[in-house]
């Protein structure tokens, strides 16, 4: 074939056995081609120069260009490093653990990238972005980028995808039947006979020829399933490669246990399992596009990790354009600091409690992005700390693209009607964006964050702290009553204010005063805070909820929002907010909310609610054997166990109560505990509507010497 | 090099009253390996200790590894001291499954190294809580072979015993 | 990595556990006295963390005078309204 030059899309890079490159790009003409690229990378070691000079020689004869040079540690500043290149990129990860086991005092840099990010980097054209290419058919021969990540409106390349679904829960019950939907068809096989399954599934991949698989439970069952009972069944577009799977795990995070399922990636097409996505369901195939685009993981990985991976992707990023090395691992540690100075400076954002009960007229104040938007304007980073005049930092250069995106296109949703059609795109791309400014400023004090640094995180959290403080100033100034405070957030009220016009002047001066953006999020007819449940007499951060003056609710903390609420008391408290929000004031509803309760417990005595809605769900905090009480998730977990499903900390379960204590099966209406179902939804109504009972009611409450 | 070894627990109230009788005496510097320091206990504590607690609580210096890595440049920055230096479950970081056990015991040697390289100049004291991964008690074994005075706390009596008066 | 020292809502909580012993000796109605002044702490969180105590009690004593101090000047304002009512009535102006 002659050298043609095209122009389209770089979908994703990925490495062959053989360790060259290989670029899956989709050209406008609508061809896929999955073409090898010269791609050498590199990495480095620095240390004391007769180590260096061991494992020079250690790496001598291995087909690792070597060279000495001096580099920019953000640390350290200029080291004299050992710089070993590699002509095929996916030997580097062998070469260095081999390196690294023979010599672990060395200091080791650019070592373990995502291979996109490297690529990304080094070539300027984005993943999902418009590129130019020249090919001979057999390798890739050139590559220019047509369009930047930050493009507002991106052009999109045209996906084929296509969606398998299984007819059960496959760690419960054998699936039986396959669903598969493709350029609007509807395909139905059974599973057995397996053979003739996998004919007619390879038969519609090379009909369909797909670029990106949407299944459920692909990565946990449906491909490990195939791999092992049809093993010459492949589900890649590139058949040179085989499906690449990676264990499941549990690991303990941000504070709690969270389960990874197993997952299972393909190569020149895309698999998305829903199920094992974490953002997916939320941001949808557009936002882990856009994801993809501006982090630089591929769409595969995006999905499945969490948008921390996306951000540390990003900062690599910045780091490699500006020449500056990535550590393989992170070594700064703390300053010496007093008793004193760590009671005063270890603390998070400011939390302002509320003033519990109902207001009316009252207006919610947002700082936009606080957080990342404070480390851009303050020049927050971990080279910076300590500084005068510093010029702007790792971390606020790797942020102010993406927060100017997110606001760019926040501003573009409002101005949009809510029936456009570009809407739902515009909000998963802007949703997808937000998650990644939320996480950065939680990696900036992540142990394992190559640029991360307590101190940093410390800066930030005191600065917001300070900044609402000033916003409160202010508005006191301005005659308001501060209800509540929480982090980036503030309620206010003020006699005579009542509609959006109102309460803008207050934004405005907080704006200027602060220099960070605020947002109006809106004026609600009336907002109620609730109470702790141990005790009405303290008020708990976070926990309310309102109307919007257009009708819209808003609620936070309560059993609606918990994720181990079933699906029949969360209605019933929706329910109940939509039967208050009808009022002026939710008081006048009382009466009626009640009502509504009182239908709910009678239909679950009268066993007529639907055994769906009653479905609890937990998600495990440990292993099951390391429960010592049987609570609801310890017996859900140990009847998993008893019929074979492996069980992990971190998984999430489904269960019903049943008289006999919980059932990890539907039971049959006898044998549901209906009255334990009746007092879950008395506990969730008087969440909401204790607070709202008579003064006179209350005061017994508030009042201990009245009594 | 003074070892205790004890249960996560008891890690932070045996820090607490070891850097107390330490700060009213002079600076002490606590290296938090495993966020064992109870800040506000200690503070406390002092206050029961002294009219001039803030003055003692001045004495207190801290310092906090979060990986393995950083508790090993941590000791490799500390020049040699004057004062005492407490390391509060310094192993706390190498049980943590993701860090491979051969860099792991690497990584306990250099530690130890240097720990040999700061003794010389004041007492070192290593408040270490029982290993909880059977396949990573040799980490706890090497580090207690360098102890110079080594004390182990007794198991946890489960069995009922009669409930102490005070 | 991050933070390490308890938020001042636990380190409360755990006051109030060391209190118990306290409490219990207390009669029926001191008790609820108690529980009221140690929940009225808890309005002023912000503060007493703004703060920066070493003893963060110490600040939350504070907070529950404040509190007292609200209570007695919406008490004092409620006498001085039955006081005008009252001199209204006796000069027959009612």
């Amino acid at each position: 074939m002659a050298r043609v030059e095209k122009t389209g899309w770089l979908m994703d890079v990925y490495t062959r056995p053989s360790g060259e490159l290989v670029c899956w790009l989709l050209s406008e003409d609508g061809q896929r081609w999955l073409l090898p690229m010269d791609f050498p990378v590199t990495f480095y070691a620095a240390g004391s120069l007769a180590v260096l000079r061991q494992a020079w020689r250690f790496l001598r004869g291995r087909g690792v260009q070597l060279s000495r040079q001096v580099r920019r540690d953000l640390f350290h500043g200029e080291r004299v490093v050992l710089s070993a290149t590699l002509d095929l990129p996916g030997r580097l990860p062998e070469t260095y653990r081999r390196l690294a086991q023979a010599f672990p005092v060395l200091d080791y840099y650019d070592a373990d990238l995502p291979l996109s990010v490297r690529f990304v980097a080094g070539t300027q054209v984005p993943l999902l972005g418009r590129c130019r290419f020249e090919t001979d058919g057999q390798r890739l021969l050139g590559l220019q980028p047509l369009e930047s990540a930050w493009e507002m409106q991106p052009s999109l390349p045209p996906l084929r995808v296509m969606e398998i679904e299984c007819d059960a829960e496959p760690a419960l019950h054998p699936p039986q039947e396959i669903v598969i939907r493709c350029d609007r068809r509807c395909y139905r096989f059974p599973l057995q006979p397996l053979r003739a399954f996998v004919v007619n599934l390879q038969a519609l991949l090379g009909t369909y020829d797909p670029d990106v698989i949407l299944t459920r439970y692909g990565d946990t069952w449906l491909f490990p399933f195939l791999s092992e009972h049809a093993p010459s069944f492949n589900p890649n577009r590139d058949e040179q490669m085989k499906v690449e799977f990676r264990r499941e795990r549990s690991l303990f995070a941000y504070g709690q246990v969270l389960y990874r399922g197993a997952q299972a990636l393909l190569f020149g097409r895309w698999h998305i399992d829903r199920c094992n996505a974490a953002l997916f369901a939320e941001i949808g195939l557009t936002g882990a596009l856009e994801m993809a685009r501006v982090t630089g993981l591929g769409v595969q990985e995006a999905v499945r990790k969490s948008p921390g991976a996306g951000i540390t992707a990003m900062q690599m990023q910045t780091a490699l354009r500006d020449g500056v090395l990535i550590p393989a691992v992170k070594q700064q540690a703390e300053a010496t600091r007093t008793l004193v100075s760590l009671i005063r400076y270890d603390r998070g954002g400011m939390v302002y409690q509320p003033l519990v009960g109902v207001h009316r007229h009252v207006a919610e104040l947002d700082f936009a992005s606080m957080y990342p938007a404070i480390m851009v304007r303050y020049n927050i980073s971990p080279e910076t700390l300590y500084q005068r005049d510093a010029p702007a930092g790792l971390i606020p250069r790797t942020l102010q693209p993406l927060l100017v995106k997110r606001l760019a296109l926040k501003h573009c949703l409002h101005t949009l009607d809510r029936r456009d059609s570009r809407v739902s795109d515009l909000k998963a791309r802007q949703t997808a964006l937000k998650w990644l400014l939320v996480v950065c400023f939680g990696y900036l004090g992540y142990k394992n964050a190559r640029f991360g640094r307590v101190e940093s995180h410390e800066a930030v959290t005191a600065i917001s702290r300070e900044l609402l403080l000033q916003a409160k100033e202010n508005a006191e100034d301005m005659g308001f009553t501060i209800l509540h405070m929480y982090v980036d957030s503030l309620f206010v009220k003020r006699e005579d204010t009542r509609t959006e016009a109102d309460f803008l002047p207050l934004a405005e001066k907080i704006q200027a005063e602060t220099g960070i953006g605020v947002t109006l999020e809106g004026v609600y007819r009336w907002l109620v805070f609730l109470p702790a449940c141990r005790d009405q007499r303290i008020p708990v951060a976070n926990r309310y909820f309102g109307v919007f003056e257009d009708g819209t609710l808003k609620y936070r903390g309560i059993a609606l929002r918990r994720h181990d609420t079933c699906p029949y008391v969360a209605q019933t408290q929706l329910d109940i907010l939509s039967c208050l929000a009808q009022a002026d004031d939710p008081r006048e509803q009382w009466k009626e909310a009640w009502g509504l309760v009182n239908q709910r417990v009678r239909s679950l005595q009268r066993r007529q609610a639907a055994i769906e809605g009653l479905q609890m769900a937990v998600k495990l905090s440990r292993d099951p054997q390391a429960f010592r009480r049987p609570s609801a998730a310890a017996q859900a977990a140990r009847q998993l166990q008893a019929e074979g499903v492996a069980v992990r900390a971190g998984m999430r379960l489904f269960f019903w109560f049943t008289q006999q204590g919980v059932s990890v099966a539907p039971p049959a209406a006898e044998e549901v505990d209906w009255d334990h179902y009746a007092r879950l939804v008395l506990r969730a109504a008087g969440e909401i509507l204790d607070v709202l009972q008579p003064v006179e009611k209350k005061q017994q409450y508030y009042l201990p010497l009245l009594k | 090099m003074c070892v205790l070894v004890c249960s996560r627990e008891r890690v932070g109230d045996a820090a607490t009253h070891l850097l107390v009788e330490l700060a009213l005496r002079g600076e002490a510097l606590a290296i938090d390996g495993g966020n064992r320091l109870q800040a506000y206990p200690l503070a406390r504590a002092l206050r029961e200790r002294t009219n001039r607690f803030d003055f003692f609580c001045q004495r207190v210096l801290i310092r906090r590894a979060f990986t393995a890595y950083q508790l090993l440049a941590l000791l490799e920055s500390l020049p040699l001291l004057t004062s005492p230096l407490v390391i509060l479950d310094p192993l706390a970081s190498f049980y943590d499954e993701t860090l491979p056990v051969g860099q792991a015991r690497w990584l306990v040697q250099r530690c130890l190294q240097e720990i040999e390289r700061l003794k010389r100049a004041a007492p070192v004291f290593l408040l270490l809580r029982t290993c909880p991964l059977p396949q990573r008690r040799f980490l706890q074994d090497m580090v207690c072979r360098q102890a110079d005075t080594l004390f182990y706390e007794q198991e946890e009596i489960t069995s009922f015993v009669q409930p102490a008066l005070f | 990595m991050g933070r390490t020292v308890p938020t001042i809502t636990r380190q409360l909580n755990e006051t109030e556990a060391m209190l118990q012993t306290f409490r219990r000796t207390l009669r029926r109605g001191d008790q609820a006295l108690l529980d009221g002044l140690l929940a009225s702490a808890h309005r002023h969180l912000a503060a007493i963390s703004a703060s920066g105590a070493l003893l963060p009690f110490e600040a939350a004593l504070l907070a529950m005078l404040l509190e007292q101090a609200r209570r007695i000047a919406a008490l004092e304002e409620e006498i001085r309204i039955f006081q005008e009512e009252v001199v209204r009535l006796r000069d027959g102006k009612g």
